[in-house]
């Protein structure tokens, strides 16, 4: 199957997966963001480019499950994806443990950024929500999912080099 | 370096879309909203679907882990019940003397309105949609505003229809406000909503109105309300009087509390009148 196909079938089991699955999945109430971390993900494996496109995409498809502004998560999805992509060349040298820590510090600034875009636009009910709490666990969850996100991506992007592989 | 440029020309073009995005939707074009539509009502199906297959799991799985609690819960909603049935008496009895007065007044019921059972099926897919979702929509005739109770207690109205599944706006939403009335006085007033586990507040009140804590506030269903009269929406909790407008402001909880709700009510029900004053106000 030819590679843009196969980015298609992930993004859109992705959006199926995260409206579907991600509420029968919570952890103290809280459901994983499974679409920012294609987006992280997609930088990681792709670079800066595809990673800014495809966080673009991901944000696009959870602006329409959600009632935040809509843009407001593509937005912070191609940035989040295009900033881990700038390290692309760096995942090429490192390991699992480097895919893990940069997924775990990029969602809590990307959550982080939405957040405060969001709070910024008004969208005050966010203050009722326990931030912290959603920013420390999506992180960590997206951390902990990396290895397999990372394999799939590079099935869907193939030709990237492998994990760990010299540049 | 031409890879480098090629990267930020990118950037920047996703960047001004979603821009583009974001002032398409402040500026309430409409074309957002019917993406979103269309977009839910392809991904909606598939939600059922995984309520349908892991419905049965998260059941076994909240049963065998949390028994403790499921064996609190019933014994509670046995007393409940209890209560309930005892309460049925009275009520029974407080209707026919009801329907005796009103037959003696001429007055019209308002209270036998057609309304449409749902459950509530979803809460969020994500941790940032602040709206419950239920299983019914407009193939059940449900229709954006029309009243949410559980009991006779208000919990919001419905906020968006698809074909078999609506979502709603909470009584608790900051966005949310409805005309009360107050029990005891009469005394009309405005309830809005503060967010979620907060108190509501009611404004307008008379200064010289007496608020006795605990009386209970129910819609006031004035002329061109978008909600029926005498649904109760909460009951009085403090009163502060704002001298320098000769008013006073009231906390109120909420009548229903909405972490115990599984099933709701939709009153298919549309105001008669409309009046100047914004919907939600009324």
């Amino acid at each position: 199957m030819s590679n843009p196909g196969r980015i298609v079938i992930l993004m859109v089991t992705m959006l199926f997966v995260q409206y579907g699955l991600a509420p029968h999945i919570q952890s103290g109430g809280i459901s994983p963001d499974l679409l920012l971390l294609v987006a992280l993900v997609g930088g990681m494996v792709g670079g800066a480019e595809r990673g800014a496109i495809i966080g673009f995409v991901a944000g696009i498809e959870m602006d329409l499950i959600v009632l935040t502004p809509f843009g407001l998560w593509a937005l912070t999805g191609c940035l989040a994806g295009c900033a881990v992509g700038q390290l692309h060349g760096t995942f090429t040298q490192g390991g699992v443990i480097l895919h893990l820590i940069t997924a775990v510090s990029a969602s809590a600034a990307a959550l982080t950024l939405f957040i405060s875009l969001a709070l910024l636009m008004g969208q005050d009910f966010l203050n009722e929500l326990p931030l912290v709490r959603i920013v420390v666990t999506v992180s960590i969850v997206n951390g902990l999912l990396t290895p397999i996100a990372v394999r799939w991506m590079r099935w869907a992007l193939e030709g990237i080099p492998e994990l760990g592989a010299s540049a | 370096m031409a890879q480098r440029g090629r990267t930020r020309r990118i950037l920047i073009l996703l960047v001004a879309t979603s821009i583009t995005l974001l002032t398409l939707d402040f500026r309430g074009s409409g074309s957002t909203d019917s993406v979103r539509d269309g977009a839910g009502g392809i991904v909606a199906p598939v939600g059922g679907f995984f309520d349908w297959v892991l419905g049965p799991a998260e059941a076994t799985w909240n049963g065998a882990f949390d028994y403790d609690d499921v064996v609190a819960e019933n014994e509670e909603l046995k007393t409940r019940l209890a209560s309930i049935v005892a309460n049925e008496l009275i009520i029974s009895a407080l209707e026919r003397e009801r329907d005796e007065l009103r037959e003696m007044l001429g007055l019209e019921a308002h209270m036998d309105l057609p309304l449409v059972a749902a459950r509530i099926v979803r809460t969020s897919p994500t941790n940032f949609k602040p709206t419950w979702e239920i299983d019914r929509g407009s193939d059940h005739g449900v229709k954006v505003g029309h009243p949410v109770i559980v009991g006779n207690g208000l919990i919001g109205r419905v906020s968006k229809v698809r074909a078999s599944s609506s979502e709603l706006q909470l009584l608790v939403d900051p966005n949310f406000s409805v005309g009360v009335r107050l029990s005891r006085s009469g005394e009309v007033g405005i309830a809005s909503g503060n967010g979620r586990g907060q108190l509501l507040e009611v404004g307008l009140l008379a200064g010289d109105v007496a608020i006795v804590p605990g009386e209970t506030l129910s819609t006031s269903g004035l002329e061109g309300s978008s909600y029926p009269p005498d649904l109760v929406v909460g009951t009085a909790v403090v009163a502060t009087l704002n001298v320098n407008e000769g008013t006073q402001s009231l906390t109120m909880a909420p009548a229903v509390n909405l972490d115990q709700v599984s099933l709701v009510a939709v009153l298919l029900w549309e105001p008669s009148v409309l009046s100047d004053s914004p919907p939600e106000a009324r």
